[in-house]
């Protein structure tokens, strides 16, 4: 992504010149600059705390330092293994299929003809985007909920009823299905973006040597999208260690039988606080998941940067 | 390399940047805010003053104050006081079902009487009940100079707080800047709140001696003949089905009603160390005072077994309940109840049922009641342990212990607009009662001031008191545990809790699922934590 | 080059459109579960189409509004302003990084990646905001950290890469200063860019619960996002209210699922129709990195 291009112009402009010049720009950057400065950089140094056993008569900088002790808790507790796992395979499925459907969604509006019903799509897809995760839960229960309209259709089909929120298998498909529902339009026209780039020269030669439309998509389309959808995937798996806080805290209504499955690590650090109140263990497993990712990103980055030098990230 | 050596250099000039843009950004922010701009001033100026009434010894600290106060709180605040006191400024956390639409008004009275009597205006953070726990935790986290809150062991956890130094010790102010409410309670209510010796919560005085209540509303009861005191104190885990053929009846017209029943330490004659959550109680009748694992109790399994039984005959309306996390008076108002076990039984509590499900409730005691430690610590107020004014905080709280008036009106809001006092010197609700009703009488100082409402014995409080008094103290009464040594296993044991409570209390969880949930509180350090309770309490008995 | 075939059009249109039911339809059944009655409600169930059209739940939603209409004005401000204030301050420092020619070009861009995978997590943020900044219970706490998103940042720079350096180079050949290009070239030129990421902001300013949940505890601050999260966790909100039944309801049962339906649609509502404005800018706006050719 930050890769330079290869024709950077000659410097046409006299030192004295480049200097005001490069001070012009970083003013034009500073507010930016200082509002990240101050709510994320300041933030990180109190990272500390992960290694702290808080107590407030000494307050926080003259707590006792406890060393790891903090990371241990999280651990060794049964738990640990479970929300990793969660936060981890929902993270891999929601990027692989994502990023699938969404290069699939952004190849086919391009097939589109008619320029209304392009329209049309765009914006309905971009629907579910606009819908905080409070929203989508209340539809997602107005439909699995025990009045809901899913739930009625198939008691209505014979079938024995049917109760969402205590049947711990059907979670992982419906938080992935949800997932994907609110992303798709939005990614999908990203790449779509990405498409309508291409040039139409590259397309028209294509079809002189009597490619076929698949074969286009293929060698042409594809290849040339390739770079956007590296660096949306390098981006997703920075964050493999995170995951969307609403989409797993609000639409499964926190209904405890079902934490096995929709238990992630930011959920269950937030619940832990909200029950033990102890900053210090929430704050490992934070750095943790802070650490892990930028470790992913690392080694992602040093693969792709291996096998093609020119999607890398940075 | 390049990069990185560009890095630091931007790295310094950003911290550079960033220091100037903190000044600016502070400065910016205290103009918005005149509140946090006074107290920003306060503590910058006042913090070498304060430490020593930080360090937990407080004498120090409060000696001038004291000069200023001691001689004539003793008459509980009189109006001359004021005068001699500087003006100073109370931050108090508090949660109920806030909001209420007009309390705005109903603060800015308060804060005229206060300020009459002790010169100080009271910022009022009413809190939701949902968001107190989770505010709490970070504003007390922070170090944020907040004065008082709430604190209990349901909610804002009292013991989990105290072993954090989150709290003031309140031995000397008490007896200093409160004598009277300090009088107004039995010895052994303050020896329920003393952690390692030392009292760090106020008790707002109610009922302390605990059993659940058994609710239901007048309508259903007379519609089903069911008479609330043919069962009222006979109702524990295993005589649940003494209330069946009721349920049974009501949910033959009534499909959409379900029992809700509340998972109680009382309900078990147990007397749970850290909370109903947290593996480890002490049966009643147990002068062993043997620690126990509750969810491997042969009660917890007999309950467990009546509900699995009731959700099988269809009375629990699981479905519906399970993506709920609780039952609520939401519910209770939309219908949906046949009767509802939890809480605390009190003389008048119809009253309080009645305001919380907007029709006329009958209410009985579901068992003996007790009085335990948790019963006592059920409702009270602590002191920030930064508090610039941990004084003045006190004597609002003397304050609202001795002035009824004024308590009446934080509770009630104002007279002949909220509430009316009737003839017979009842409260009934005024006109626009529906601009505030909090209905949380037991949150700002001691219940037994607040007006008896009209339905309530004209004698409710003395009632009380006597049900306070007469009630079987428990064998634990005066001891507290420490929950440092455990707390990791204590948030595990929690969590644990949390995945299978609600199953459980709905009937839907199978034996096997129990059995899972038994074996996984072990795995959670069950047996740890018992261990230390165990220790800590057979140390407590020989230091008796 | 689109396919001009009719069999292939078809399947992608059925496609396309079943897919736009599934984002249409549960909007739909939160509209009519708001206008349903709470007895049709459990006595059939929800339904796509209401059985009888009921407005009870927005009688008691829209009665003695004065709180709802105060969250509304909340997020409407918030959002407007941190709108307006971001798309100014990102398209600032996305302008400097998208010059070839800048010369902390690297390092900035690595200053802003880095804050996306790397946070100090919940508790020091708090802290620096609440007792250092000063800013819990105003309305600036609920914009400034949504400010300068990094990743708004990179997206905007991405669009800017593409204004054709010649343009900036004419322009400082004729002695124009950096302000000038940026404001009077830069802005105009990147309009499709500025239009998208300003809808995102919006979505992310209205969409917001969080920074109230831990900043807020003032009523007259509380947005409408907040206040629906309270209504899914808190009894309190529909109890504390249902002392405000309007009088011709006093005797009936509180309307608890339509209520909260319907307080759904009228969060959700605004921004759908905000939509529209943006949309002519909107895939011109979206580009990603430089695709190659």
């Amino acid at each position: 992504m930050y890769k330079t291009e290869k024709s950077v112009k000659r410097p046409f402009l006299a030192p004295s010149r480049h200097a005001k010049k490069n001070l012009q720009l970083t003013l034009l950057a500073l507010p930016a600059i200082l509002l990240i400065l101050v709510f994320a950089y300041v933030p990180m140094g109190g990272v500390f705390i992960a290694f702290k056993n808080v107590n407030y008569t000494d307050g926080i900088l003259r707590s006792p330092w406890v060393g790891f002790t903090n990371f241990k808790f999280f651990f060794t507790s049964s738990d640990a293994w479970m929300v990793i796992r969660n936060t981890l395979s929902y993270n891999i499925v929601f990027i692989a299929v994502g990023t699938f459907l969404s290069v699939v969604f952004a190849i086919l509006l391009n097939e589109i003809v008619s320029r209304r019903w392009l329209k049309t799509y765009q914006t309905v897809f971009f629907f579910p985007y606009f819908f905080s995760w409070i929203i989508v839960a209340y539809m997602a229960y107005s439909f699995i909920g025990p009045y809901g309209i899913l739930t009625s259709w198939i008691s209505q089909l014979g079938m024995e009823s049917f109760d969402f929120y205590s049947e711990t298998w059907i979670w992982p498909i419906m938080l992935t299905f949800i997932n994907i529902w609110k992303g798709l339009g939005y990614v999908s026209i990203i790449f779509y973006a990405g498409i309508i780039g291409i040039p139409q020269e590259y397309f028209e030669a294509a079809q002189m040597d009597g490619a076929s439309k698949l074969q286009a998509i293929r060698h042409v389309t594809i290849p040339l999208i390739m770079p956007l959808i590296t660096i949306m995937t390098l981006l997703s798996i920075g964050k493999i260690f995170y995951s969307d806080f609403g989409l797993f805290f609000f639409v499964p209504r926190e209904v405890g039988q079902l934490f096995p499955v929709t238990q992630v690590i930011d959920t269950y650090v937030y619940r832990m606080l909200k029950v033990s109140g102890d900053i210090g263990m929430s704050s490992a497993v934070g750095l943790f998941q802070s650490v892990m990712g930028f470790i992913v990103v690392l080694l992602s980055n040093y693969v792709v940067r291996k096998i093609d030098d020119d999607n890398k990230l940075f | 390399m390049a990069r990185t050596f560009r890095m630091t250099k931007l790295g310094l000039t950003g911290i550079i940047l960033l220091l100037v843009f903190g000044l600016f950004a502070a400065a910016c922010g205290n103009s918005n805010n005149n509140a946090g701009n006074k107290d920003a001033a306060d503590n910058s100026t006042n913090k070498a003053a304060d430490k020593p009434a930080n360090t937990g010894t407080n004498a120090g600290g409060n000696d001038a104050a004291a000069a200023n106060g001691a001689g004539t709180n003793d008459s509980g605040a009189a109006a001359g006081d004021a005068a001699d006191l500087p003006e100073v400024k109370l931050t108090w956390y508090f949660p109920g079902n806030w909001p209420q639409p007009d309390q705005d008004k109903v603060f800015a009275e308060v804060n005229k009487v206060i300020k009459e009597k002790i010169n100080a205006t009271v910022d009022f953070k009413a809190l939701p009940f949902g968001d107190y726990d989770q505010k709490m935790q970070v504003v007390i986290a922070s170090g944020e100079p907040y004065d008082l809150a709430f604190t209990a062991g349901w909610i804002n956890n009292y013991t989990q707080n105290v072993a954090k130094g989150a709290f003031l010790p309140l031995d000397d102010l008490l007896h200093k800047y409160a004598p009277q409410s300090y009088a107004s309670m039995p010895a052994s209510f303050w020896d329920a709140t003393r952690i390692k010796g030392q009292i760090y919560g106020f008790v707002n005085q109610q009922i302390s001696a605990r059993t659940p209540a058994i609710d239901v509303t007048q309508k259903l009861a007379d519609e089903y003949k069911f008479d609330i005191n043919s069962v009222g104190g006979k109702i524990t885990y295993n005589t649940l089905n003494l209330l069946e053929p009721f349920i049974q009846a009501v949910k033959a017209d009534h499909p959409e009603r379900y029992p809700s029943i509340g998972i109680d330490p009382d309900f078990f004659n147990m007397e749970a160390i850290v909370g109903i959550n947290v593996p480890g109680v002490v049966r009643f009748n147990d002068d062993t005072l043997t620690v126990v694992n509750q969810f491997d109790s042969e009660e917890f399994r007999t309950f467990a077994a009546t509900l699995r039984d009731w959700n099988a005959k269809g009375y629990m309306n699981s479905k519906e309940r399970i993506s709920k996390k609780t039952d609520d008076w939401v519910d209770a108002k939309a219908g949906k109840w046949v009767l509802s076990i939890g809480g605390a039984f009190k003389p008048g509590g119809a009253n309080l049922a009645a305001a919380l499900g907007g029709e006329p409730y009958v209410e009985a005691p579901a068992g003996t009641a007790h009085l335990t430690t948790g019963g006592i610590t059920a409702t009270m107020m602590a002191i920030n342990r930064n508090s610039k004014n941990p004084e003045r905080a006190m004597m609002l709280l003397e304050l609202l212990n001795t002035d009824k008036e004024l308590f009446n009106l934080l509770n009630f809001g104002i007279k002949d607009n909220h509430f009316k006092i009737d003839a017979d010197g009842f409260m009934v609700p005024g006109d626009n009662q529906q601009g505030y009703n909090p209905s949380v009488p037991w949150m700002f100082a001691s219940n037994f001031l607040a007006n008896v409402e009209k339905g309530m014995p004209a004698d409710v409080w003395e009632q009380t008191k006597k049900v306070n008094e007469e009630a079987l103290p428990s064998k634990l009464l005066g001891f507290t545990f420490d929950a440092e040594p455990v707390k990791g296993e204590i948030a595990k044991a929690t969590a644990v809790y949390d995945e299978y409570s609600r199953a459980i209390q709905l009937g839907v969880s199978s034996e096997d699922k129990y059995n899972t949930f038994v074996a996984k509180m072990k795995t959670a350090g069950a047996d740890k934590i018992i261990a230390e309770m165990q220790k800590q309490i057979d140390a407590w008995k020989a230091s008796k | 080059m689109p396919l001009k075939k009719r069999a292939p059009q078809l399947i992608i249109h059925s496609v396309f459109i079943l897919f736009g039911l599934s984002c249409v339809i549960p909007l739909i059944s939160v509209l009519s579960i708001s206008f349903s009655s709470e007895v049709d409600i459990i006595q059939n169930g929800y339904r796509l189409i209401p059985h009888l059209f009921d407005f009870k739940a927005y009688a008691y939603v829209l009665y003695r509004p004065i709180q709802l209409l105060n969250a509304f004005k909340i997020s409407i401000l918030v959002s407007v302003i941190g709108t307006l204030l971001s798309v100014l301050f990102m398209a600032g420092i996305s302008y400097a990084l998208s010059r070839q020619d800048y010369r902390f070009k690297n390092g900035l861009s690595f200053f802003v990646f880095f804050t996306m995978l790397f946070n100090g997590g919940l508790v020091p943020s708090y802290i620096l905001i609440s007792n250092y900044l000063h800013l819990k219970n105003t309305l600036w706490v609920l914009i400034l950290p949504y400010l300068a998103v990094p990743w708004f940042i990179l997206l905007l720079r991405s669009f800017m890469q593409k204004i054709p350096h010649d343009i900036i180079e004419s322009c400082m050949i004729d002695g124009a200063n950096e302000f000038r290009i940026f404001y009077q070239i830069i802005l105009p030129l990147a309009k499709p860019g500025l239009a998208t990421i300003a809808l995102f902001t919006m979505l992310q300013y209205w969409n917001d619960w969080w920074l109230s949940l831990l900043y807020i505890e003032e009523e007259h601050l509380v947005p409408l996002q907040y206040m629906l999260y309270r209504m899914m966790n808190n009894i309190s909100f529909l109890t504390s209210s249902t002392n405000m039944m309007p009088p011709g309801m006093k005797n009936m049962t509180l309307p608890s699922e339509s209520a909260r339906m319907a307080m759904a649609i009228l969060a959700a509502g605004p921004m759908l129709a905000v939509f529209p404005f943006f949309q002519k800018y909107f895939v011109r706006g979206l580009t990603v990195g430089a695709i190659k050719g």
